[in-house]
């Protein structure tokens, strides 16, 4: 079995080290007008290229650019799409954090606008990029919908833009792709309309490695729906829910699983033995299905964490990697 | 007469029909934030710091004074953060490093590595020098347990829901403590409650650990921002008088849900959006508060903003509670014509 392994998603935007507040201090001066927009691209490339090392010095095998110049998993894909405003703020899950809401006001057109991101991190990473995307449920979701749609048709309109993100992103070079659906454990009983949404979608993967990213949640009651959404890899919160664990042990997998066991809300340090234990166990249940890759990742997002503590985290997987070998 | 009314006149308060207030923290004036700044540097000492802080306080409570806030607030101008503050002033936390909140805005967030105690009061001395500005009753303020475990890392208890209790236990000594120095309204601050529905009965405990028993009436700041329809009618439990809930961020959409719940308790309600630079016409704010006044009884209704002004400026945040006066005198002086 091969072990990868790679970063979540999101990574802390400030540091507590030298010059560790450039991104943020850049950001509040250009809007202000202090700088322009090229400035601050210049400093969020510096950025990124030190957050990418930090990964990669930590032993991580798929990094992230840390989704560093977003504004939050919402506005940033949605912002650039024609037929969406962007509203006030809503709390993001249980976390202490806000994201700010999209309007529907009309048809919904266009691709998130993400691929030249891509391309920026992946010219500063020595190692494979993972590309971040928020899934078309999570955002209709979070819209506020005054076009006289509903769920569904928002959905699917959101579903067209990734598909077309998708192939933005492919050409920009892109080979692994991790689609955030955080909302489906919110509401299980949508997972056949997730999957419809990722059909749409998935209709211009092409060669793309896809994984669908759940976390926030206890996944054990819709793993089976999971494993048939139209993905190649389902990324899972084994934090949030412990139990999946036993779960997974016993149903197996017939493709990847990226093991979310490395706790992305807490700074406490997970403890090797113990999720070496678990990992191993997993291993071996889907060594017996054919399945001959998993990720080891955080549960979700490290941006929840102090910059500090993140990257122990991602150096405790290392250590963990190592214990099961 | 309503049951927040009731308790209120056993208490010795008589409020006005539609009490105005605000939900806790103000703008810090320049100077303050240069003061914060210059004390952080070792420049200038606590004694310095403390100058500028009732300096500002002195000036919001004047400011409160003169647009006739009835209910007012010392506007926070001693706390870095809801959490950080109380972290810095009890036992069992150590300050951590930077972590997002939304935009551009950061925050340090506390890790809990011991048994968490209360020093002492840790807000009763600002209560008590704001309340000395005025003859209005001056709210008491503090972060609740479940908010206070929810927005820290915790590095010390088995499980989220033993730090939420011990929590509570602590921090009905502040309630205390405020309640012996002559505060009679007490604001508990549990803006976590709304997000986690599976965990609104360690809310619920830990609220009535805090507050139950105790000769004061009771608001908390629980519902903002979040998704309140998944925690009622449970939350209906939480042992307090008074729900302070954002509004005008989320266009009124859940005041009808309020009543479909059975909602029997008053209503701190937000009339205007505490993150946006722009200043809402009277007009509108206006017909807000009588869109409210329609659906619920005129006696629980408490005007307010949706949150904490504190991210504002402080022209922004006089400008948006003078919105907020205005608009409640328009529809009191309607409502008094009626009676």
């Amino acid at each position: 079995m091969r072990v990868v392994l790679a970063n979540h998603s999101s990574y802390p935007r400030v540091a507590s080290a030298a010059n560790g507040t450039r991104l943020r201090r850049a950001y509040a001066n250009r809007e202000t007008g202090k700088i322009t927009d090229s400035d601050y691209d210049e400093v969020a490339r510096d950025y990124i290229a030190e957050i990418i090392k930090e990964q990669e010095d930590a032993g991580v095998e798929l990094v992230t650019d840390g989704i560093v110049t977003w504004y939050d998993l919402m506005s940033r894909p949605a912002s650039r799409l024609a037929g969406v405003e962007i509203n006030g703020i809503v709390r993001f899950f249980d976390t202490n954090t806000y994201v700010r809401q999209p309007v529907v006001v009309g048809t919904v057109e266009g691709a998130f606008g993400l691929a030249d991101d891509f391309a920026t991190a992946t010219s500063l990473a020595a190692t494979e990029v993972k590309a971040i995307l928020t899934g078309p449920y999570t955002l209709a979701r979070h819209s506020i919908i005054r076009s006289g749609g509903d769920l569904s048709s928002v959905g699917l309109a959101y579903a067209e833009a990734l598909r077309k993100e998708l192939v933005a992103l492919e050409k920009a070079g892109a080979r692994v792709v991790q689609i955030e659906e955080p909302s489906l454990l919110r509401n299980p009983d949508d997972a056949e309309l997730v999957r419809s949404l990722l059909e749409r979608a998935m209709q211009s993967k092409g060669t793309l490695f896809v994984s669908l990213a759940t976390y926030f949640g206890d996944a054990t009651t819709v793993y089976g729906e999971l494993l048939k959404m139209p993905v190649d890899m389902i990324a899972l919160d084994l934090v949030y829910g412990p139990r999946l664990v036993e779960t997974i042990v016993h149903e197996g997998a017939d493709k990847p699983l990226a093991l979310g066991l490395i706790d992305g809300r807490n700074t406490k340090l997970d403890d090797t033995q113990a999720v070496a234990a678990a990992l191993g166990r997993i291993a071996e249940a889907l060594d017996v299905r054919g399945v001959r890759e998993v990720h080891l990742q955080p549960s979700c997002g490290l941006e929840f964490l102090p910059r500090d503590r993140a990257k122990r985290k991602l150096e405790r997987m290392r250590e963990i990697k190592d214990a099961v070998a | 007469m309503s049951k927040g009314r009731d308790k209120l006149a056993t208490l010795g308060l008589e409020l006005p029909m539609l009490p105005i207030t605000a939900v806790g923290s103000y703008a810090k004036p320049q100077a303050l934030t240069r003061a914060r700044a210059r004390f952080v540097k070792g420049e200038i000492d606590a004694s310095a710091l403390r100058a500028e802080q009732e300096e500002a306080t002195a000036m919001w409570m004047g400011f409160q004074n003169e647009i006739g806030v009835d209910v007012p607030v010392d506007g926070e101008m001693y706390r870095t953060d809801m959490v950080e503050f109380f972290a810095e002033n009890m036992d069992g936390f150590e300050i951590g490093d930077w972590v997002r909140s939304y935009g551009n805005r950061y925050y340090r967030k506390p890790i809990i590595n011991g048994e968490v105690r209360w020093r002492g009061p840790m807000t009763v001395d600002w209560w008590r020098f704001a309340q000395s500005l005025t003859d209005r009753p001056v709210k008491g303020m503090f972060t609740g347990g479940y908010t206070v475990m929810d927005w820290t890392f915790n590095e010390h208890y088995p499980d989220r829901r033993a730090t939420a209790i011990a929590l509570a236990h602590e921090f009905r000594k502040e309630v205390e403590a405020l309640v012996d120095a002559g505060c009679k309204i007490i604001q508990v601050d549990e803006p976590a409650v709304s997000v986690r529905a599976d965990e609104i009965d360690i809310a619920i405990e830990a609220m009535a650990i805090t507050c139950d028993g105790i000769d004061a009436y009771f608001i908390t700041h629980a519902l903002e921002y979040g998704y309140p329809q998944t925690v009622f009618p449970d939350v209906l439990d939480l042992a307090v008088d008074n729900f302070d809930m954002e509004f005008a961020n989320s266009d009124f959409v859940f005041l009808e849900g309020l009543k479909r719940f059975g909602f029997d308790k008053d209503l701190s309600i937000g009339l205007v959006d505490s993150h946006t630079h722009e200043i809402e016409p009277v007009e509108l704010v206006e017909e807000r508060l009588r869109r409210a006044v329609d659906i619920l009884p005129a006696d629980t209704i408490w005007p307010d903003p949706d949150c904490g002004l504190k991210t504002r400026t402080v022209e922004e945040t006089m400008a948006k509670m003078r919105v907020i006066a205005e608009a409640t005198k328009r529809v009191r002086t309607d409502l008094n014509a009626r009676v």
